[in-house]
């Protein structure tokens, strides 16, 4: 197992707020991406991408956050693949139940965009724990 | 009560002499008028009713027993007493004398006192009578005036004795379907609900201004404000109660709180952008910028952060307001809860040139709350401290216990809280000077956030002011025994 994080997959539909993560993790957290806009393109492309982690937007179109994840983990490879939720809504049972879903943990927005790369490595850093 | 007139008496007898020697012996206490004749008797009584009769039997045409007759069957004259003044001694003629309506029969010759003693004792019972009357009238009109102001009174009012509904107003029918003789459960409110608001009345006599939620007689919901009473009503002791509707004034709290929430979210999904973008710029992510563009930049991005701040507050009030806000109560160990709250607001301190330290003996203590809230606390007591205190100024963040509670104490030397806006710290947008240039990074509402989460964590805040001297929040939360994370 890789000892740092390399490489995320990214779901995201607001193709501003997916510009700025992106900036933030590429430019500033120095990661590999792959960057989807919506669930049935994370599908597609995860297995061939092999990420080491999935981040997700949990209110999108079509398929939501954690339909997709659910799906997401139905690919063999991906089952022990740890997850984090991008949202705005953080009250406890939400976060719950995001948890519940298979994240994780659950990101704030609005996300500070200069942290955000080390955050996610500290929440990759406990996948084992 | 104005002065009683003198009575009148109406003495009526055929012979001269005996209305001479009466109204002798009577005018020395009353006014007396005379009549001569049955006719004129009856005449003189409907005129102007007196408030006694002495009444001759024996006289010519129209004998006394049918003058009485006549003024017993004429509702103006009826409630006059009589008295039957006579020379006829026969026990049949005094049964015939009580018959047609007298109240004493007295026989001829008869001795002044006794005459006396009898028309003052039925002009007393008569005076007494009328008291009562009038009364009894006064009452009746009252109670008509009571009834109309119930039966138009727009707020619903049911009276129920012993667990049926006894009177009930048309609002309140008209809100719930209830007619009189329902049973008073199971028809608006929940049976369980009303069981235990009888039983607080029955403790402490009332239950006032309650907010309840009704059924109304269509079955949808309705808000209420409920007041129940121990009450005695037509004589039945049972329990009043009246039923103001403000289901529309809910409905439009709610409308408004909504639509609050709404915006308030669906402005988070462009400041994400906004603010992800102007903090990259500043650092120069996206290359380094002029020095003019980055100072505007820099202007844009810090009101960025303060926008998003305010539409975090403006949530958190919402949710506080609705019962919405959530609270994982558990043990909070304090000295990680302070050393947390001390390194995230040291970066905010040194902005502003102020110091904070931590004070007190804080080892194994745990309180009870939620983290992540007493995390929120601490930071808006710490950077207000800090926003108000000059430049090389030191925060004190003090613990102290007690075996019930741990108090928490932001203490600052800064210029204080006047006494003028001490009232209303804790209101909403309250700030003690809106042109204080300091006092504007703040959005108004951390403080009302703060003592409402406090409050709702089971916890007290308050406060202390010398201005220049020493200032402190301190917040009461109740101690944990089990000193957990």
């Amino acid at each position: 197992m890789e000892s740092t994080l390399q490489r995320i997959l990214y779901v995201e539909d607001d193709d501003d707020i997916r510009a700025v993560a992106r900036l933030a993790l590429e430019a500033i957290g120095g990661f590999e991406l792959a960057v989807c806009e919506n669930g049935l393109q994370a599908l597609e492309r995860a297995e061939s991408f092999e990420p080491q982690l999935m981040l997700l937007d949990v209110m999108m179109p079509g398929l939501d956050g954690p339909t997709t994840l659910a799906r997401l983990r139905d690919i063999p490879s991906l089952v022990g693949v740890p997850a984090v939720f991008m949202t705005a809504k953080v009250q406890p049972s939400e976060v719950a139940s995001l948890r519940e879903a298979g994240a994780l943990d659950v990101i704030a927005k609005p996300f500070d965009p200069m942290t955000l790369a080390d955050t996610l490595r500290t929440i990759w850093g406990r996948r084992l724990v | 009560m104005t002065e009683t007139p003198q009575p009148t008496v109406l003495v009526v007898d055929d012979t001269a002499m005996m209305l001479t020697m009466l109204s002798a012996m009577l005018k020395p206490l009353y006014r007396v008028r005379v009549a001569n004749h049955g006719e004129r008797a009856l005449t003189a009584a409907r005129a102007n009713p007196p408030d006694l009769i002495l009444l001759d039997v024996t006289m010519p045409d129209m004998d006394g027993y049918e003058v009485c007759r006549q003024l017993k069957a004429d509702a103006a004259t009826r409630d006059i007493p009589v008295i039957f003044l006579t020379g006829l001694s026969d026990a049949a003629d005094e049964r015939r004398g009580f018959e047609v309506g007298a109240v004493d029969y007295i026989v001829k010759p008869f001795s002044e006192p006794v005459v006396l003693a009898r028309v003052r004792s039925q002009l007393a019972l008569k005076a007494s009578r009328d008291a009562v009357r009038r009364q009894a009238a006064q009452l009746a009109q009252q109670g008509q005036a009571m009834r109309h102001m119930l039966d138009h009174s727009p707020v619903g009012t049911a009276f129920s004795v012993a667990g049926v509904f006894t009177d009930v107003n048309p609002a309140f029918s008209a809100l719930f379907g209830v007619k009189v003789g329902d049973a008073d459960d199971a028809i608006y409110l929940d049976p369980a609900q009303r069981q235990d608001l009888l039983a607080r009345v029955a403790a402490h006599g009332a239950v006032r201004h309650h907010e309840v939620q009704l059924r109304s007689l269509s079955g949808e919901p309705r808000h209420g404000l409920l007041t129940m009473m121990d009450f005695v009503h037509e004589g039945a002791q049972g329990v009043m109660e009246w039923v103001i509707d403000i289901s529309d004034r809910v409905r439009m709290e709610r409308m408004k709180r909504e639509f609050i929430a709404t915006v308030s979210h669906e402005l988070r999904t462009p400041l994400t952008s906004i603010r992800g973008s102007l903090a990259m710029l500043a650092k120069g992510v996206g290359g380094a910028l002029p020095s003019g563009a980055a100072s505007l930049v820099d202007i844009a991005h810090r009101n960025s952060e303060r926008l998003i701040l305010l539409v975090n507050d403006i949530l958190d009030m919402e949710k506080l307001e609705a019962g919405r806000m959530e609270f994982a109560i558990g043990a909070v160990n304090v000295a990680a809860l302070v050393h947390q709250a001390l390194e995230t607001q040291r970066p905010y301190g040194e902005a502003l040139g102020v110091r904070y330290v931590a004070d007190g003996d804080i080892d194994g203590l745990a309180l009870r709350a939620d983290a992540n809230r007493m995390q929120q606390v601490l930071a808006n007591l710490l950077s207000n401290a800090a926003k108000f205190s000059p430049r090389g100024g030191l925060v004190t963040l003090a613990v102290s216990s007690t075996p019930e509670t741990v108090r928490l104490e932001v203490r600052d030397h800064g210029s204080g809280i006047p006494e003028a806006f001490r009232h209303r710290i804790f209101q909403k947008f309250a700030q003690a000077d809106a042109s204080d240039a300091r006092a504007k990074g703040g959005t108004g509402l951390g403080l009302s956030i703060t003592q409402a989460m406090v409050e709702r964590m089971g916890g007290r805040i308050g406060f202390t002011s010398e201005p220049g001297v020493l200032t402190v929040f301190f917040v009461d939360m109740p101690r944990s025994s089990t000193p957990s994370h």
